[in-house]
Parts: C-alpha cells; sequence; structure tokens
C-alpha cells in the first residue's frame, strides 16, 4: 500500500470521525430531549417575565392571556421550537458542513453581531492570546528543561524537577488562578503594590490608542498566560524527560555511541528524532486544542474567550453555536491528527507505512 | 387564617404585680431599620453650582466583579459601586470610616412549594394544606434575619416586605397572624395532618404505602439561599421528611422549577429570589403575581399540559384588584386584606425575608438620594451626585457595562438593567416616581387630569385625532368618541431646550413616537414583522380614544382608564417618551420596515436572521447614519405624521438640518444615541466594559444641581407612648406622639398575646400637635382577662411609602413615663443608611475571610516545600 493510499485511507477514517461527532451532537441535544426541554424552560421563563411587565398596561385579564399566548408563538418560532428537533439540528449540522456558521440566537459580539463567524472571530485571537500562548512558552520550557533532566536522571535537579511535575499536574487550573490572584492583587494591593489586574481585558477607562491599548491587553492577559503555564509546565517536562530517557536506553543509541559518535549527534539524529513523534503529538494536539480555550482559566479571569463562548452557549441552549463550535473544535482536531500523521512519517525513520 | 396553637412557645407570660406592671416595654420592631430616621439632609446638600444640567463634569461607568469591587472601592478605583455587595463584603467596610454603605431592601426571598397531587398510591404531603401551613412554622424567620443575613434582612410573613406602603393595609393580618418559629406546633401539625391522609411513621421518616417520602429541595447557591436551604432541611427533617438537598445555580434552578410539570415532581421546594424596583404605592400587581394563580406565577405556570395550582377565590379577588375592579381606596384595601389572608392560608408560596442590598460608596460623596427600595441606585442619584471640591469627574463601577442582552434601543427596550443605569441619566422621562412616595410626579412634562371615572365618561372633542393605519395618517376621531379620562400634558420644559445635538426639541418630537407606536400595531405589514411588539401593545393602544394639541406646548390625551389617584392616570396616558429625536426614530423604522436589515425585538431578529438594532454600537449607528444620509439626500421628510389638522409641524429644511445634526453626532461620538436629558452619552466600549457620559449643559436645560435632590427619606418618629396602660374602670387612653414629614397618621392593633385576638384596631384618634390618641373604652378593658397586652402602633405619612411600627406591652396599672432606655428609635436614628450595628466578632468576620484563605493558601504552599525539602533529603540518603 502506498503512502498516498494509507494517508487518504486515515484522511477518510478522520472525516468519519467528524461525522460521528456531529451525529453524537445531534443526538446529545435532540433526541435525548435536551434542547427542547431547555429552550421550553426558556421560553416559559421569558413569559414568565414578560407578563409581570405587561401587567403594568394591559389590565384586562383575557387580552393579557391573548397577548402572552402570541408573544409565545413568536418566542418559540425564534427560538426554532416550531419545528421538530430532528428536522431542525440536522439543518444546523448540514449547514456548518456547509461552513455556514449560521447565526447565534443569544450570544453577540461586542459590536452586537450575532454572526457565529463573527464571534468566533472576536474570540478567536483572545483566545490564542491566552492559551496557545500559554501553550507554546510550556512546550518551550519543557522541551528545553525536559532534554537537559533526561541527561541528569537522579540529580537534584531531576527530583526536584520531578515533584514540581507532580505538583503542577495536581493543581487544578481555577484553583491556582483564584490563588495567584490571591496571592498579586489581594495581598499585594493591601500593600498598594499592584503587579497584575485581577481580571477583565482593559483597564477603566481603557488607554486609547492601537499601542496602548494592545500593551493594556498584554498586561491584562499576564496573570491568565502565567497560571496556565504554571499547571502544564511540570507535567510537559516530565513528559519530555522520560522520552527521551526512554529512547536515551534503547540499543540502538547504545551502539550508535559504541561507534564514536559525538553525543550531539547522538542526541540530535538518534535519540530526539526518535523521541520526537510522541512529543510533537502532545505539542500539536496540545496547540489544536488550545484555540478551543480553558473554560475554567477564562471565567476566573473574566476572559471572554473560545471556552467561555463554548460554555455560555450550553448554558443558554444556544443551539447554532454549539453545533457550530463542536464542529469547529472537530475539525481542528482531525486536521491536526492527519498532520501528525504526515510528520510522523517525516521525523521518524522507522514509521513506514506498508 | 391559619391555625393557631398555644403561644406559651413564642411569648413569656410573666405575672407581675399591680405596681411593678406600670413599666412599659418599647420596642423599635424591625421596619425601623429601613425607616430613614436622621434629619432630613436637604437642608445639608449643597449644590456645587449652579450652572444647568447635572452636578458633575463626567461620570465613568466600569465593570468590576462583585468580588473584588469593595478593594476597588477602598483603592480608589471608584467612586460608588451600584451592585450589591455581598454581605461579608459589606460587613468588612463597616470599619472604614471612608466608605459608606448605603442599604436598600432591594430583594426578598421565598420558599416554593409544589401542591400537585402525587401518582396514584403515592403521597405528597405538600399537597396537603395543613402540611404546607406547619412548614410555615419551621421556617426561622428570625434567625435567619438576624444569624444568615447578619441583621442585614427583615422577616417577612405575606407577600407585602415590611418595607412596602401595603404593609399598612395588611398590618391587622400580619399582627394577628401566629406564625412564628414553632417546630413543636409544626410537629404536631404535620403528624395529625400526614396521619389523616394515610401515612405512617417509620424509623423517623414518614412512609405511605410502605414508600419513604421523600422532598427534592432546590437550594440556589449564589447567596444566602443556600443556608437558608440547609437550615429549613435540618427542620424539615424534624417534621418526619426526608429531605434531598439539590444545589443548584440559577439557570439550572429555573429550568427545573418553571420549566417542568410540577405532577413530574422534579422538585418539591425551591428558595426563590425576587428583585424589587421603584416602590409603588398601591400594588395590583406584585399581589397577583405573589398568590393568584392566573397571572401565572404558581405552580403550574399558566404552561400548556402543566398541572395547575388552582383557586378560583384568590384569582377572582385578584383580578378585582389588577382591573381597578372597586369603587375606591376603602373597597380596594379590603379585597386586597381578603386576598393576602387566603394567600396566607394556602401557604403555597412562604415567603423568608426582605433582605437588604449593600451598595457602597465613599463617604464623602454628596448628593445621593435613597429611594426607599432600590436605595442609592435609583433615577434620581446621578444627576447630583458629585464629589464636593471636585466636580469634575466620578467612577461609577456596576457589574457589567455591557452583556450579551444589551440593546439600546428606544423602541424595543433596554435589553438589561446595567443599560438603564447609565441611560436614566442621559434622557428626561415626562413623568418620574417619587423615590420616597412611589406615586407618579411630574418631572419633565407638567400635566393635569381630568376624569369621570370610573362609572362615566367624558366627551372627546371633534377636533381630536387618532392614527389611522390604514391611510397612514392622522384623522379625526369618530363624532360622539367618549373617554373615561383626559390628560393634558405641557411639554414646555422639554421646548425650551435643544437635543443633545444642538437642535431644538419641538412637538414633532413627541408626536412622532406616538404614530410610531400606533402604526407598529395597526399597520398590518409592521405588525407582522414585529409581532411581539404589536401584540403586547396593542390591548394598551386599544384603551386610546384621541389626541388633541391645544398650543404649543400642550397636548391632550383621552383614554379609557382609571385609578382613584389622578397620577396614575397620568402615568398610563404617557404615551409619547420623548426620548429621542424623531429623525433618529423615523430612521429606525426604514431600517427595520423598509430597508429589513435589522430588528426592533429580538425575535424579530431571530426570525428575520438579522441583528436587534443597537444605537449605541458602531455597526448600527453608522446604518442609520447612513440612513439619514440617504433622507437627506433625497429630501424624505415623514410628512404624513406631522400633517396634524392640516398643518404640519415640520418644514423641508428644519428636516434637513435635523439630519445634518444627526451625521455630524455621529461623526463626533460613534454612536447615535441622542436624548435630552442632564448627560450625553461620549464613550461606549462595549469590549472594554466602559462608558462615559458628560455633561449637557444647554442654557435652556431646565434642571440645575439641587433641583433633583431628594437626598435621604425624611424623619419618621414615633417619639413617645404615654399612658399605656390599662386602668380597671376606665379602661386606656394612649397618647402616641409621632414626628415626621407631611399628612401623619397612626394606625393601632391592640392584641392579647397569649391567644392572638385583636381587641382593638383601626386608625388612632388625631389629636393636636403629632399626638394620636388610642383609646380602649372601660368595657372592654374590664372584660380582659390577661395581665400583658401588646399594643402595636403604626406610623405613616402621605410623604412616604413605607411606615415605622412600635410595640407597647400594656399591662394593668397606673401610668408611668417611659424609661429613658426604651425610647424606641434609638438605633434606626443612629444608622440609617449604613450597615445595622453588630457585635465585634461578626464584623471582624468578613474580613477574616481573606485572612483565612490567605492563610491556607500559605500553609499549602509551605507544605509543598517542606515536602519537597523532605524528599530530596531522603533521595539522597537513599541508596544511589
Amino acid at each position: 500500500m502506498t503512502i498516498a493510499k494509507t494517508l487518504a485511507i486515515r484522511g477518510v477514517t478522520l472525516v468519519g470521525v467528524l461525522f460521528a461527532v456531529l451525529v453524537m451532537v445531534v443526538v446529545t441535544l435532540g433526541a435525548t430531549g435536551f434542547s427542547d426541554r431547555m429552550l421550553t424552560a426558556i421560553v416559559n421563563e421569558e413569559v414568565r417575565g414578560l407578563r409581570q411587565g405587561l401587567a403594568q398596561t394591559i389590565r384586562d385579564a383575557d387580552e393579557l392571556e391573548a397577548a402572552l399566548r402570541d408573544h409565545r408563538q413568536e418566542l418559540e418560532a425564534s427560538y426554532g421550537l416550531d419545528t421538530a428537533w430532528y428536522l431542525r439540528i440536522p439543518q444546523m449540522v448540514g449547514r456548518v458542513i456547509r461552513l455556514d456558521l449560521g447565526e447565534a440566537r443569544t450570544l453577540k459580539t461586542a459590536d452586537g453581531s450575532s454572526s457565529i463567524t463573527a464571534l468566533i472571530r472576536e474570540r478567536l485571537p483572545r483566545t490564542m492570546m491566552l492559551v496557545t500562548t500559554a501553550s507554546f512558552i510550556t512546550a518551550g520550557f519543557g522541551l528545553f528543561f525536559g532534554v537537559k533532566l533526561a541527561t541528569r536522571v537522579g540529580s537534584r535537579s531531576d527530583r526536584i524537577a520531578s515533584l514540581f511535575a507532580a505538583t503542577s499536574n495536581a493543581l487544578p487550573a481555577w484553583w491556582a488562578g483564584i490563588l495567584l490572584i490571591l496571592l498579586t492583587y489581594v495581598i499585594l494591593s493591601t500593600f498598594g503594590v499592584r503587579v497584575f489586574p485581577p481580571g477583565g481585558m482593559y483597564s477603566a477607562p481603557p488607554p486609547e490608542g492601537g499601542l496602548s491599548r494592545l500593551l493594556d491587553l498584554m498586561w491584562h492577559a499576564a496573570l491568565p498566560v502565567i497560571t496556565l503555564v504554571l499547571i502544564s509546565v511540570g507535567s510537559w517536562t516530565y513528559v519530555v524527560r522520560t522520552m527521551v530517557m526512554n529512547t536515551a536506553q534503547e540499543d540502538f543509541v547504545t551502539v550508535a555511541r559504541a561507534k564514536g559518535l559525538p553525543e550531539g549527534t547522538v542526541m540530535r539524529s538518534h535519540i530526539l528524532r526518535v523521541a520526537a513523534p510522541p512529543i510533537l503529538t502532545g505539542l500539536i494536539l496540545g496547540i489544536a486544542s488550545s484555540v478551543g480555550g480553558a473554560i475554567l482559566t477564562e471565567t476566573v479571569f473574566n476572559w471572554p474567550g473560545m471556552g467561555r463562548l463554548y460554555y455560555d452557549a450550553i448554558l443558554s441552549v444556544d443551539e447554532s453555536v454549539v453545533v457550530a463550535l463542536t464542529f469547529m473544535f472537530t475539525l481542528i482536531y482531525v486536521s491536526a491528527r492527519f498532520t501528525l500523521e504526515v510528520l510522523y512519517i517525516v521525523v521518524d525513520p522507522r514509521v513506514r507505512y506498508s | 387564617m391559619l391555625r393557631g396553637g398555644s403561644q406559651a412557645s413564642n411569648i413569656k407570660m410573666t405575672k407581675m404585680s399591680s405596681n411593678i406592671a406600670k413599666r412599659l416595654l418599647l420596642l423599635a420592631l424591625a421596619p425601623a431599620l429601613f425607616m430613614v430616621l436622621s434629619a432630613p439632609s436637604f437642608q445639608d446638600y449643597a449644590p456645587p453650582h449652579s450652572e444647568p444640567g447635572p452636578a458633575t463634569d463626567t461620570i465613568n461607568f466600569s465593570a468590576f466583579d462583585v468580588g473584588i469591587a469593595s478593594r476597588e472601592l477602598e483603592a480608589g478605583a471608584m467612586d460608588m459601586y451600584i451592585f450589591s455587595l455581598k454581605t461579608p463584603a459589606a460587613e468588612a467596610l463597616q470599619d472604614n470610616p471612608d466608605i459608606t454603605v448605603y442599604q436598600a431592601p432591594a430583594s426578598t426571598t421565598s420558599i416554593i412549594l409544589n401542591p400537585a397531587p402525587a401518582r396514584e398510591g403515592e403521597l405528597n404531603p405538600l399537597s396537603i394544606k395543613e402540611v404546607r401551613q406547619a412548614i410555615q412554622f419551621v421556617v426561622n424567620r428570625p434567625f435567619i434575619a438576624q444569624e444568615i443575613y447578619k441583621g442585614f434582612a427583615l422577616p417577612m410573613l405575606t407577600h407585602v416586605s415590611p418595607s412596602d406602603f401595603d404593609y399598612l393595609t395588611v398590618y391587622n393580618l400580619a399582627r394577628e397572624s401566629k406564625i412564628t418559629y414553632d417546630p413543636e406546633l409544626a410537629a404536631e401539625m404535620v403528624e395529625q395532618a400526614m396521619t389523616e391522609a394515610g401515612a405512617v411513621m417509620q424509623d423517623g421518616f414518614w412512609h405511605y404505602n410502605d414508600q419513604r417520602i421523600d422532598l427534592k429541595f432546590i437550594v440556589r447557591t449564589e447567596d444566602e439561599r443556600w443556608d437558608i436551604g440547609n437550615d429549613l432541611r435540618a427542620n424539615l427533617e424534624t417534621l418526619g421528611f426526608a429531605v434531598s438537598l439539590l444545589p443548584r445555580q440559577f439557570g439550572p434552578a429555573i429550568f427545573t422549577v418553571y420549566g417542568t410539570d410540577p405532577e413530574l415532581f422534579e422538585w418539591h421546594l425551591y428558595t426563590e429570589g425576587w428583585g424589587r424596583g421603584a416602590p409603588q404605592r398601591y400594588d395590583f400587581g406584585n399581589i397577583n403575581s405573589m398568590c393568584s394563580p392566573w397571572l401565572g406565577n404558581m405552580p403550574g405556570w399558566q404552561e400548556v399540559g402543566f398541572w395547575q395550582y388552582e383557586s378560583t377565590e384568590l384569582d377572582e379577588l385578584g383580578q378585582r384588584i389588577f382591573t381597578g375592579d372597586f369603587d375606591g381606596l376603602e373597597e380596594r384595601n379590603r379585597l386586597y386584606v381578603e386576598t393576602t389572608e387566603k394567600c396566607l392560608e394556602e401557604s403555597v408560596r412562604i415567603w423568608v425575608v426582605t433582605a437588604v442590598n449593600n451598595l457602597p460608596a465613599v463617604s464623602n460623596i454628596a448628593g445621593i438620594t435613597e429611594d426607599v427600595i432600590s436605595g442609592p441606585r435609583s433615577f434620581w442619584t446621578l444627576r447630583e451626585a458629585h464629589l464636593p471640591g471636585n466636580t469634575d469627574e466620578l467612577n461609577v463601577g456596576n457589574l457589567w457595562v455591557w452583556t450579551n442582552r444589551t440593546t439600546w434601543n428606544p423602541v424595543g427596550g433596554f435589553g438589561d438593567v446595567y443599560s438603564n443605569d447609565i441611560w436614566n441619566n442621559v434622557r428626561d422621562t415626562p413623568l418620574a416616581t417619587h423615590p420616597f412616595t412611589g406615586v407618579p410626579i411630574p418631572f419633565r412634562a407638567d400635566y393635569e387630569v381630568e376624569t369621570a371615572g370610573p362609572g362615566a365618561s367624558l366627551d372627546v372633542p371633534a377636533d381630536a385625532f387618532a392614527w389611522d393605519a390604514g391611510a397612514g395618517s392622522w384623522s379625526s376621531v369618530p363624532a360622539d368618541t367618549r373617554a373615561t379620562s383626559k390628560v393634558t400634558f405641557d411639554y414646555s420644559k422639554y421646548f425650551q431646550s435643544n437635543w443633545h445635538h444642538g437642535r431644538p426639541i419641538t412637538m414633532a418630537d413627541v408626536i412622532y413616537p406616538i404614530a410610531q407606536t400606533f402604526d407598529l400595531v395597526y399597520d398590518e405589514e409592521k405588525a407582522n414583522i414585529e409581532v411581539s411588539i404589536s401584540t403586547t401593545s396593542k390591548p394598551f393602544t386599544d384603551t386610546f380614544r384621541g389626541f388633541r394639541i391645544t398650543d404649543d406646548n400642550r397636548l391632550e390625551v383621552y383614554v379609557d382608564y382609571w385609578h382613584f389617584v389622578d397620577d396614575y392616570i397620568a402615568q398610563y396616558a404617557n404615551i409619547s417618551g420623548v426620548s429621542m429625536p424623531w429623525e433618529v426614530l423615523a430612521a429606525m423604522d426604514d431600517m427595520v420596515f423598509a430597508q429589513r436589515i435589522v430588528a426592533y425585538s429580538d425575535t424579530a431578529a431571530a426570525r428575520f436572521n438579522v441583528d436587534p438594532i443597537s444605537l449605541v454600537l458602531d455597526r448600527f449607528a453608522r446604518l442609520t447614519r447612513n440612513t439619514l444620509r440617504d433622507f437627506a439626500e433625497d429630501g424624505l421628510l415623514p410628512d404624513n405624521v406631522f400633517d396634524v389638522n392640516g398643518a404640519s409641524l415640520v418644514t423641508g429644511e428644519e428636516a434637513a438640518d435635523r439630519y445634518a445634526a444627526a451625521i455630524e453626532w455621529f461623526s463626533d461620538k460613534g454612536h447615535m444615541v441622542i436624548s435630552n436629558g442632564p448627560y450625553h452619552l461620549e464613550t461606549f466600549d462595549s469590549s472594554a466594559q466602559f462608558a462615559q457620559i458628560q455633561a449637557f449643559r444647554d442654557p435652556g436645560y431646565p434642571f440645575k444641581p439641587g433641583d433633583n435632590y431628594y437626598g435621604k427619606p425624611p424623619t419618621l418618629r414615633i417619639t413617645g407612648v404615654e399612658d399605656a396602660m390599662l386602668v380597671e374602670g376606665s379602661g386606656m387612653s394612649a397618647a402616641v406622639s409621632v414626628e415626621g414629614p407631611g399628612e401623619l397618621s397612626v394606625q393601632y392593633v391592640f392584641q392579647d398575646p397569649a391567644t392572638g385576638e385583636i381587641i382593638a384596631s383601626g386608625p388612632a384618634r388625631a389629636g393636636s400637635g403629632g399626638t394620636f390618641h388610642v383609646d380602649v373604652s372601660a368595657d372592654v378593658a374590664d372584660s380582659l382577662a390577661g395581665d400583658l397586652y401588646h399594643l402595636y402602633v403604626a406610623a405613616y405619612s402621605d410623604e412616604l411609602s413605607t411606615l415605622l411600627e412600635q410595640r407597647v406591652d400594656v399591662e394593668f396599672g397606673e401610668a408611668m413615663e417611659p424609661t429613658a432606655e426604651a425610647q424606641p428609635t434609638t438605633q434606626a436614628e443612629a444608622t440609617p443608611t449604613t450597615a445595622p450595628a453588630t457585635d465585634g466578632d461578626a464584623e471582624d468576620e468578613g474580613g477574616s475571610t481573606t485572612i483565612l484563605i490567605t492563610l491556607v493558601a500559605a500553609a499549602a504552599v509551605l507544605g509543598l516545600a517542606l515536602g519537597l525539602v523532605f524528599l530530596i533529603m531522603r533521595s539522597r540518603r537513599g541508596p544511589q
């Protein structure tokens, strides 16, 4: 079987994964009755609230009921409840597959647009600034220190790094975030020192001018980025260290060394190249998943990114957004997976499809 | 009424000698907490300047999370926070002399019970009225108010808060009620009711058909309701009910409680919370909402297909109050009491407390008006608020400035309260609600009311006009048109000034919104686009019979509406909000109905796949600008709206000038919010959660600092109760001395605390100099067998929508002056608008939370560090 054919099969499989996820979304939202039940509850709540408001002007009980009945119909139509879920949700899926993400029902961009494309265009850069930046920093630190530690197994620095990795990995993001806010904002501000803001994206009032505004945004992003790095850098370092260490103990490395090859060559050409695929997997999947945002960190730091968008969409049962984001995240995941399939062949001489 | 029980558990009866019985015990009851009892501060208020417009030049609105708001306030990041702090944070601020925490009784808490009948073979105990009534006796209201809310709350028995004016209406009922915290009585009531229903007690829990009865209790977790839920669960378990506590946040909770059929029993009890707006002197909506099933706020929620809690009696009574089916105040009050009594008897909704919202500000801020319900977060405050010596800027914090629901749309409405907090300072309404009395008052427009209601009607003059949606123009009203009331609005105070973009406000700006409202309802094409607005407006617009312009400033409105207070008729007839210039409204109409690129309502936006218009955002403001540019280029003018009785209210030149002014406004500000209030909107930055408003100092603007300052509600004090004792053979004539504003009155209830029987009640006889007399005749006194009685006196004023209540213990004996330490209002006088005093431990609790968290965090970090050192040392000693 040729590489092209193998990759084509992998590609088709991944597209199948994409469809399977979308079918699961339809089933979860529609067939379980979740979506209809929640949307009906939202409509009920809106009508109940409106009833109290209208009572101020409509004093005739029958007219009030008639007005509410009409309004309910209008609300149900706007929420799509006048269409059965098995028509409504598959239609959404069909639309997003054609890359028409559609309109959100309740969520809006800061300039008032309900377009899901506009929502993503607004939120994605914010999330990348936070989570993707943190992923790169984490990967950089992890690769650098992981490789270093792999050559010093059992040393004091290795033992410290191992403990730090366990601690870092065990820290919940939200807890670490709150702790950092407590340390850098609550405690220090008691002494009149303000290192980082406790949340949000801009100061009040926001600075005028593009550069000042960007710097202000970066200042606000610093603490959440530190949080994300803190909770993931330990495990990253440890994973890299272990991969490299394991590879370094393989026979072919011993043979390379026995042949008298310089240590740098052994490390680059024999150890790292072999250890690279699993590390690359982690790196690429980590970066790919970073565009999905970090719900808890974004919530703790009041940072309206992709994670919060997804979370808010689920909370408000904004079906279009849920379907569109699920499609997008899955698409990114399968693309990353396919990229990896190709990269495995490039970086690891042992990988050959046959 | 609820079945009673022994009061012995509640009130200790001590037998006293006749000499000792001379003592008077005066208690200032809880409502005093909310009465603002210091001297009116109006005299203390010195307007910072006399220029037209507001006190401060610039106000910045920023969003601060409630968790950090108090710290940001202390750090100087803002001068005022208009979202309620949590109780511990408010407590922690008490010691800071630079911060004042304003209090507003702006929320209430209740427990809704699910009274649906259980499935065959099962039993829902809450479907039994006596069980529901018993639960009233295990809600420990004093504990909840004092311990859970740390004194920042008032116990409630009915839907009427002790800080509502209608508390006076149900005063006797509240006093007569025997509901106290009495678990023993509750257990007796439950045992009898459950046994009669066929349930048996096994292993400490009630069982039915050998199945344990489990109650699902949905409890909100965001605030003190979590503690209330836990307390009530413990009490319910002492009654033999197994309770599953289901912690839920807002969304999941309301979806379950209000979104599922009660008969499915996804819930049995739920901790509800209610926000309260401006004061309402004569309630008609709240009582229906909280008691009468027909208005859709009782279990079943009037949802088709759901089981419905029904009460024909409550529906009939409630609807009579709602529709004004009474001949005056007295009958209305009688209906109100009857409805409340029945509601209490049904006990489907159990009231717990009125909670205080804590709104902090820097102590040196001046010009705050405290609405009796919403406190400083009122329509009036920011118009006058300023920092003495520095009127340049004021920084105001709120939870949000922009949310997903935010729309600045004078036709479809404003989507959230945060936008209204800003908008209230940008526009002037024709009428406003008095912050202390809750009655509508003239604001930017004056009015006169003439009514023939409720039974008769007035002639509508032949030259009056009405909107003919078919012709798209005004037409004369049909001959012999009649209306219940006529309101003549005088818009002089608008017309003497300009819109924010510098063009004069004219009658055209009054007329356009009226035509717009009617056209949206009666023009078939428009009504089919904006269905929700048209269907919900139609019953209201149907009651308008005609309009008539009488001179340059006056407009007569003929309407079929009556209320025993004229101001409410004026409020109803106020159909033209005069909030934005006609050209902006016309451009919006064009975009919604002609271009179809935006919508007024969310529902129309969803249906037609467009966005709801929000004039504060650049995108929509730009579209509006483009439309106005087209109007200007094409010389368009909605002259059908402005042709009234053969004359046009707007010329082509005036229209062109208006278009140019609005276009220039957009170029300058980047938004299209043009209005007429004391501030104009300068900046709105949604992504930065920031807005700035700046003073509008138009020479014609009718108000200057000091004109709209109300300050604290005026003093109402019961200064003394004398001769409050029973003398055999001569009865009692107690003298109640009251000080306060306006026309004062006193109502009393003379009650036997042992039985709860009301021996006498009614209005106290007015004497001279603010003295009122409570008379109990000799015959009545001689028939009394007990030793101790309670005299409750409630003082009120026509200038306040709240009342002050006080209890005096009365015994047989001789008259004696009240002792100095028994003066009733000391505490309330001392701290009218700041948090009530608490003991040292409680005060420290809020502040120590942060320290505690810090210590725990530090301990965790220290532990990790020690562990690290330990492991390193250990590994060094181990085999290499």
